[in-house]
């Protein structure tokens, strides 16, 4: 049996967030935008790569927070359009690590066999431009 | 087992040093609403859930929010990065100074050091689930204030973005409590 034969026609309603902005989602912390609430006036300025280093670890951060908020919902309903939905985040998560682990080394300890040499070079957590004081 | 990612949950990008920040800050690590009782308070609670969703619901943001007690904790370092002990001791870190130099120290806004003696886990199940909600609710007050009290638009952005994840967290909670009682657990 696959795992989408356990889920309910009833199911696939009420995921009201699904056509919203993923980068909409991350800035405001919220997944499902239609449960948002706001403090006051206050708005997230847009967050800003200032690298291509940069941009890909922004990309990281954001599929990390779509997987976790979808896997929330997930751990208490049985929903196959969430479901689809992590699974496309996951998907858009590890190329997003693979790339960048490709490029500037690991993000993990075990991101592969070579990681121990690169791993202790670079900070816990990562930063980036110290001296500007960006940190992602 | 756990496993670390080199990522924060959302960029903390804070250039200006901002010692009464600082200060205030630090109840968000070891306050009581703070993420650091919110993780021990969940990771504690999930092993006496009655079934595998609150099992997964509990590990799952637990484990967020040790990823929240990173981000605080990096807040801390920036806002109090290359500050002499002059500068510490007229924005009134001066007994942190003398305790702990400008590290990390997991304490409230007031100076008194985190104690599990302030957290919640209980065998049944609505007393856990009550005092998550309110940890929940507390948390994002706090937030509020801080957000207050802050000026620097990235702190802000980043202080928004865990207070929303209260919120979340809340409905999460308030899903599963109703969920144990419907079913009469």
């Amino acid at each position: 049996m696959f795992l989408e034969d356990i889920f309910n026609l009833e199911d696939l309603v009420n995921v009201k967030s699904y056509e919203n902005n993923d980068d909409e989602k991350f800035l405001f912390g919220n997944s499902d935008m239609n449960s948002y609430v706001p403090y006051k006036h206050y708005k997230p300025v847009k967050i800003m790569a200032s690298s291509q280093e940069e941009a890909l670890l922004i990309e990281i951060m954001k599929y990390a927070f779509l997987v976790n908020d979808a896997n929330l919902c997930l751990d208490l309903i049985n929903n196959k359009l969430k479901y689809e939905q992590f699974k496309e985040y996951v998907k858009k998560y590890n190329e997003a690590c693979s790339k960048y682990t490709s490029m500037y080394g690991p993000l993990e300890l075990m991101n592969d066999s070579y990681s121990f040499y690169k791993w202790n070079k670079t900070g816990f957590p990562l930063t980036l431009n110290e001296e500007g004081g960006r940190h992602v | 087992m756990y496993k670390y990612v080199k990522t924060l949950p959302y960029p903390v990008n804070i250039s200006k040093k901002d010692l009464k920040m600082a200060k205030y800050i630090i109840t968000a690590l070891g306050g009581p609403a703070g993420e650091l009782g919110a993780a021990l308070r969940y990771f504690s609670q999930k092993f006496t859930m009655p079934d595998e969703k609150g099992m997964a619901l509990l590990n799952d943001i637990s484990v967020e929010e040790l990823g929240h007690c990173e981000m605080v904790s990096e807040m801390f370092r920036l806002l109090t990065k290359d500050a002499t002990k002059e500068e510490l001791e007229a924005s009134g870190l001066g007994s942190y100074y003398v305790e702990h130099g400008n590290a990390v120290f997991p304490e409230n806004a007031s100076g008194y050091p985190f104690n599990a003696i302030g957290i919640c886990s209980s065998s049944d199940v609505y007393a856990s689930l009550s005092e998550d909600m309110a940890a929940e609710e507390k948390a994002r007050a706090s937030y509020e204030s801080l957000i207050d009290l802050a000026s620097d638009p990235n702190l802000i952005s980043a202080l928004l973005f865990l207070r929303q994840r209260e919120v979340v967290h809340f409905n999460r909670f308030k899903e599963l409590y109703d969920y144990y009682k419907k079913q009469g657990i």
